[in-house]
């Protein structure tokens, strides 16, 4: 359903490609995890996909659903069902936990808004009447972020590193949630994260090293090579996450 | 006591302004109700002394709530106009009794300004260990034609709270020229909100907002926000002044620009003659930020529905 080719973007004010060479696919309703190590261009790239403007590709082409978007705005991606919810989500001011919400939706309903709160395991009670901004905590911002997402009811949810900053018990679960959504609203995933249990309800995966990708796969295949390169087989030995996923 | 309607045209522009008019309206409800040089309202209330003199192009008022009174219901006050043109002066003191505590409405009204003066000189009072809540919203029309010039002067007294909030955003503006001087005692804390929305090349939007604090640990705030579209222009200054051991204060000023041709200059004035005392400010004057913009239009918004959102958020 997504199908990005040949890629590189060099960001506005950047002289040089920070994504050189990009391609992956991900297809209809998996969930497509992007690895790689800090400054890869994990984030840029799904900036790109997005279709942010400081992120044009100076080449290569991105297709949605057989659709050739890579000059679309970001609105028009939206349109088409594209969103993201980014790494470190923006604070806004004056605007409250229920507008920010319904923004992204087509029904405005308020129940729909109750039901992704609590999909993200926030009490919708306590915090519809909040704001969106610094009064947030790290791990609230993100899944108000979340939320918002799920409730837009996307064909393409871009998540970049949703796992990070919140409570080491909720990987798990957040992973399963995830798995959930996209049987919910049937929407593809392509999830950005550093974390290997992200392998439960991983169907493919893509390694992205210096802004190149350099394998795209099964998700233990991936990981694998992503451990090798980073010389961390030792590490995974000891954890056989070849074998676990 | 006359009781004469306020001007529907009036309680609408309080109603677009998200006043709710039905407490405003009731009989029991404490209120001093203006338009041009009439009262057309008013009803006191227990510790609530309301005291008015009609004059020429406006009234002489004085509004005292006394000693430890708590009054339970908003006040609400309107200072209002309906004709086109003309020259309306008020001219009030607020007296607010030590341990006395009161919430003060107040709407400014001007929905059919096509050339018309509003001047207000305002003084207010606050004893000691009260608490002084004073919210204005103003409507100025559609027609850019109102010039509005207050002024405040106030005196706020040992341990006393005092919060105001002050906003034009909808509708026009005209010209707007605000002036306000607060003093801050031993212990007082000042709380100073102001928002203000130019929409045309014909309004102009010039406030001054300054806090003194004089006392030892007295604490102010000043947050400035507002936008310019269109060619409209909002200058807005804000004063702290730290002139004691343990005075602490923040100002806060943000203005957003909207397209081309419009002007927007926020000032943050910090003065400290105190070695222990302590003022920090931050300004931000410029386009609406690129990531709350990328965030809202990522959900499908478009960029005109994205700004707007930001800026009534912000306002
Ligand atoms: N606007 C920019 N200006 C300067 N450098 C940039 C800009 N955007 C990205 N970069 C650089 O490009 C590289 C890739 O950044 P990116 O944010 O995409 O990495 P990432 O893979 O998401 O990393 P992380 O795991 O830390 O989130 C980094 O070295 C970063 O510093
Ligand atoms: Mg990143």
């Amino acid at each position: 359903m997504l199908k990005v080719k040949d890629l590189v973007i060099e960001p506005r004010g950047v002289k040089k490609a920070v994504v050189s060479n990009a391609s992956f696919e991900v297809r209809e309703k998996e969930i497509h995890v992007i690895l790689g190590p800090n400054g890869s261009g994990k984030s840029t790239l799904a900036y790109s996909v997005m279709g942010l403007g400081g992120y044009k590709p100076i080449s290569g082409s991105i297709t949605f659903m057989e659709k050739d978007i890579t000059n679309l705005s970001v609105t028009e991606r939206a349109k088409l069902g594209i969103t993201l919810a980014w790494q470190e989500p923006v604070r806004f001011e004056g605007i409250t936990v229920s507008d920010y919400i319904k923004a992204g939706m087509s029904n405005r309903d308020e129940s729909a808004v109750d039901h992704a709160l609590s999909l993200v395991e926030l009490d919708s009670k306590k915090f519809k009447k909040r704001f969106v901004d610094n009064s947030l905590s790290g791990g609230e911002r993100k899944r108000v972020e979340l939320a918002a997402v799920v409730a837009m009811e996307p064909k393409l949810m871009i998540l970049d590193e949703p796992d990070s900053g919140l409570d080491v018990i909720v990987y798990d679960e957040l992973y399963q949630l995830l798995d959930n959504i996209r049987n919910e609203v049937n929407s593809s995933v392509l999830l950005i994260t550093h974390r290997e249990e992200s392998g439960e309800v991983a169907d493919s995966a893509t390694l992205i090293w210096e802004g190149k990708t350099i394998l795209s796969g099964r998700f233990p295949i991936v990981m694998h090579k992503y451990c090798t390169m980073a010389r961390r087989e030792d590490k995974c030995r000891k954890k056989p996450c070849l074998m676990k996923y | 006591m006359q009781e004469k309607t306020l001007p529907h045209e009036i309680l609408e522009s309080a109603e677009k302004v998200g006043f709710d008019i039905d407490p405003m309206v009731a009989p029991d409800a404490p209120k001093l109700l203006l338009n041009f040089n009439k009262v057309v309202a008013v009803k006191d209330a227990p510790g609530l002394i309301l005291k008015s003199k009609e004059i020429d192009d406006g009234i002489v008022a004085d509004i005292i709530v006394t000693k430890g009174v708590k009054i339970k219901y908003p006040l609400h006050l309107c200072f209002g106009m309906v004709a086109q043109t003309g020259i309306q002066e008020i001219v009030a003191r607020f007296i607010i009794e030590d341990g006395a505590e009161v919430l003060m409405l107040a709407h400014c009204s001007f929905p059919n300004a096509c050339d018309l003066v509003h001047k207000m000189e305002a003084k207010i009072a606050v004893g000691k260990g009260a608490k002084f809540l004073y919210e204005e919203r103003h409507y100025h029309g559609e027609n850019s034609g109102a010039s509005v010039y207050p002024t405040f002067e106030a005196d706020i007294g040992e341990g006393s709270y005092f919060k105001t909030v002050f906003s034009l955003v909808q509708g026009t503006v005209g010209k707007v020229n605000i002036n306000a001087n607060i003093y801050a005692q031993k212990d007082a804390k000042i709380e100073m909100i102001t928002k203000a929305y130019g929409k045309s090349d014909k309004d102009k939007v010039m406030i001054r907002d300054a806090v003194f604090l004089e006392g030892n640990n007295s604490r102010g705030t000043i947050r400035m926000r507002a936008a310019a579209r269109g060619g409209g222009e909002v200058f807005m200054e804000g004063i702290t002044e730290g002139n004691a051991p343990g005075a602490t204060g923040h100002v806060d000023c943000k203005e957003i620009i909207q397209g081309f041709g419009s002007t927007a200059r926020a000032t943050p004035l910090v003065r400290v003659t105190d070695e222990m005392a302590r003022i920090t400010h931050e300004a931000a004057v410029g386009r609406v930020n690129q990531k709350e913009l990328d965030t809202l239009m990522a959900r499908g918004l478009t960029e005109e529905e994205a700004v707007d959102m930001i800026v009534k958020g912000m306002l």
